[in-house]
């Protein structure tokens, strides 16, 4: 075999070597490995395949006019061999297929019809102060294929295969399909995870398609569209009057640019850390929630018992994000005393509930994290004593005990996998006011991130 | 200038009418990226051919279920896939080996995703084969045009098989690298 420079090459080789029809087993699961298991080598299949496309099409037809002849002469050619098939068949297969075709044709046009209008997306986050132009969003509400939605405020979070939308009001943007939103204006971020690549966003000026990464898109209709990349790589294609491509750019992490189509500019810019603040400070590590929660960043002053009042659901607020402890932290959490060795890198969560006295029923809800939790404080000693260190800088809490989840009424729990914490609040007239913090293992942004097992020590077992 | 509209042949064979002529129009427009596709699951040029023509009957087959307003691209592209997959899962059981249906699906995937930029990788080359000498040009076409062990075309040649594969060869490499440069890849 050929000696290769990078994977990419070898994975040339290979579909040149499949193209010509001289493949063997061994070469098969090379391939296969290589394209599965890296982005980039997928992504060198698909081109050399076009390429040979390509190759196939220029030997082939010299005009449109002969492509169409081709395509005339496959497609006549095709269907006077069903038809000589066709009369070979006696009249009871006939029959049958017939009834085949009645079913078939049946299925097709049920299974066309969900297809109309699919499901791409689900709600699973949303901000409290979300207010949107077509009505009410709910968590768990499903996104069809060619809807388009306006939010005007707040931040809506969607879940489509692999990939987590965020959506920072105001914006406008429409679900073409599972793995393809067209953002009309406003700004939209997207995570991907393994199997989500290959997620696009277009505007009016770019296509950014993602080759595994987490990015941002900002558009502002007539100014252009930037592109961040935070992590990972993704692929930009300024486009022209017709909406082709024009020039690509390929940015990688911590890596800004602008496009505009109207004045065929693309740039590159200092990376944009702030544009993604807004979303962190709402979201932070939040997969996803469930239940009646709901996420929060406004800015208040005090969160004291009747300052915030929650009266339909519970209030996840992040607090301190990716804080690497310059000393161990001992804190009684829900599964008793843990300890969090110095130099961890954490961030901090504040579940805030706070009904009035006409409210009669009880909010159950739960939220998930993409990375590990170490504890839930619900202890109000605990509570205090995390408040200057894990809590939003100028922010006042409430100082009397009653703040504390009473466990004999209220429920905090850790999932088994500990990427969610439920939540169930009594409503005890005396004691309004429930307050918990969830403590988060953080990685990705920061360094040395420690693993959940070798970094707290839990002292007590279960409370 | 040929106008499919007018084509005998087909108007003969389906009858002729305006929704047929709409067929006919749509699927010349989307051939090529409908021919890219199934090439790039099935993966040899002899199957691509096989998978083209199935699809063109089912395209017509389900085609009065197909919605006129909706994308006639991607819904000739799901057909693609489908059929191409199937296709290749044939294959498989035949030959013992293949790519999984997951390898498929993520090249489908890709496809689909990157296809604006895949369009624009076709532009650039199209812009590379123009700086191709003549004669290298007509060579590879030659190599194209043929079946795919390229025997025929060597014995037309008088050339051992090993001579055009090199040659062949060559000529990839030489229009992979133009095309690497102009899109800015460096390599």
């Amino acid at each position: 075999m050929d000696p290769f420079s990078s994977l990419c090459d070898e994975v040339k080789f290979l579909a040149d070597v499949l193209f010509d029809g001289q493949m063997n087993h061994s070469q098969m699961e090379r391939l296969e490995t290589l394209i599965v298991q890296d982005v980039a080598c997928m992504q060198a299949y698909v081109e050399r395949m076009t390429f040979h496309a390509e190759l196939l099409k220029d030997s082939r037809e010299q005009s449109p006019a002969q492509a169409s002849a081709t395509a005339i002469k496959e497609f006549t050619q095709a269907v006077r061999i069903r038809e000589r098939r066709r009369w070979l068949m006696s009249l009871g297969l006939y029959a049958a297929m017939a009834l085949c075709l009645i079913a078939a044709t049946g299925g097709m046009l049920f299974v066309s019809g969900i297809f109309q209008a699919s499901p791409v997306a689900v709600i699973s986050n949303l901000a409290s102060e979300i207010r949107a132009q077509s009505g009410n969003l709910e968590l768990g509400q499903v996104l069809r294929q060619g809807e388009t939605f306006a939010v005007h405020e707040g931040l809506l979070s969607l879940q489509l295969p692999n990939v987590l939308v965020d959506v920072l009001g105001p914006a406008t943007f429409r679900m073409e399909s599972a793995s393809r939103v067209h953002l009309l204006s406003g700004t939209v971020l997207a995570k991907i995870t393994p199997g989500g690549e290959g997620f696009t966003i277009t505007t009016r000026d770019v296509t950014v398609v993602d080759l595994g990464t987490e990015f941002l898109v900002c558009h502002a209709p007539g100014e252009g569209t930037n592109v961040s990349v935070r992590q990972g790589r993704a692929q930009a294609s300024l486009l022209d009057w017709r909406g082709k491509p024009s020039k690509i750019v390929e940015l990688t992490d911590h890596r800004s640019a602008v496009f505009q189509a109207s004045s065929q500019v693309s740039r590159e810019i200092v990376f944009q850390e702030d544009l993604f603040t807004p979303i962190d400070r709402v979201r932070g590590g939040i997969r996803s929630i469930d239940g009646a929660v709901r996420t929060g960043a406004k800015p208040h002053v005090a969160l004291s018992s009747g300052q915030v009042l929650t009266p339909r659901y519970m209030l996840v607020i992040p607090e301190q994000q990716n804080l690497v402890l310059s000393q161990e932290l001992v804190v009684n959490g829900v599964e008793g005393n843990i300890r969090i060795p110095a130099g961890s890198s954490i961030s901090s969560y504040l579940v805030h509930y706070d009904p009035t006295a006409l409210v009669t029923a009880a909010p159950r809800g739960a939220v998930t994290f993409f990375e590990e939790i170490a504890t839930i404080i619900v202890d109000a000693n605990d509570l205090k004593k995390t408040d200057a260190l894990l809590g939003l800088p100028g922010l006042r809490f409430e100082s009397a005990t009653f703040r504390q989840f009473e466990l004999d009424e209220d429920e905090a729990r850790i999932s088994k996998d500990r990427h969610t914490a439920s939540f169930y609040c009594g409503i005890n007239p005396s004691e309004f006011l429930d307050e918990a913090r969830i403590i988060v293992f953080s990685s990705g942004r920061t360094e040395n991130v420690p693993k959940t097992e070798n970094t707290f020590i839990q002292e007590n077992s279960m409370k | 200038m040929f106008n499919p509209l007018e084509h005998k042949d087909f108007c003969d064979e389906v009858g002729g009418p305006s929704r047929e002529s709409e067929f006919l129009r749509q699927l010349a427009l989307a051939y090529h990226e409908i021919y890219s596709t199934g090439l790039t699951i099935v993966g040899n040029r002899d199957d691509a051919d096989d998978v083209i023509q199935e699809v063109c009957v089912v395209l017509w087959q389900k085609y009065e279920e197909f919605d006129e307003g909706s994308n006639f691209r991607k819904w000739a592209y799901t057909v693609t896939f489908n059929v191409a997959r199937a296709y290749a899962r044939k294959r498989r059981r035949r030959q013992g080996f293949g790519l999984s249906d997951y390898a498929l699906m993520k090249v489908a995937q890709m496809k689909t995703g990157g296809n604006e930029f895949f369009e624009l990788q076709c532009d650039v080359l199209q812009e590379c084969l123009g700086k191709l000498p003549q004669a290298d040009r007509e060579f590879l076409s030659g190599c194209y045009r043929h079946s795919t062990t390229l025997t025929s075309y060597a014995r037309q040649r008088g050339k051992s098989v090993e001579t055009i594969y090199t040659k062949l060869k060559r000529l990839r490499k030489r229009l992979s690298d133009c095309v690497a440069r102009s899109l800015g890849k460096g390599e």
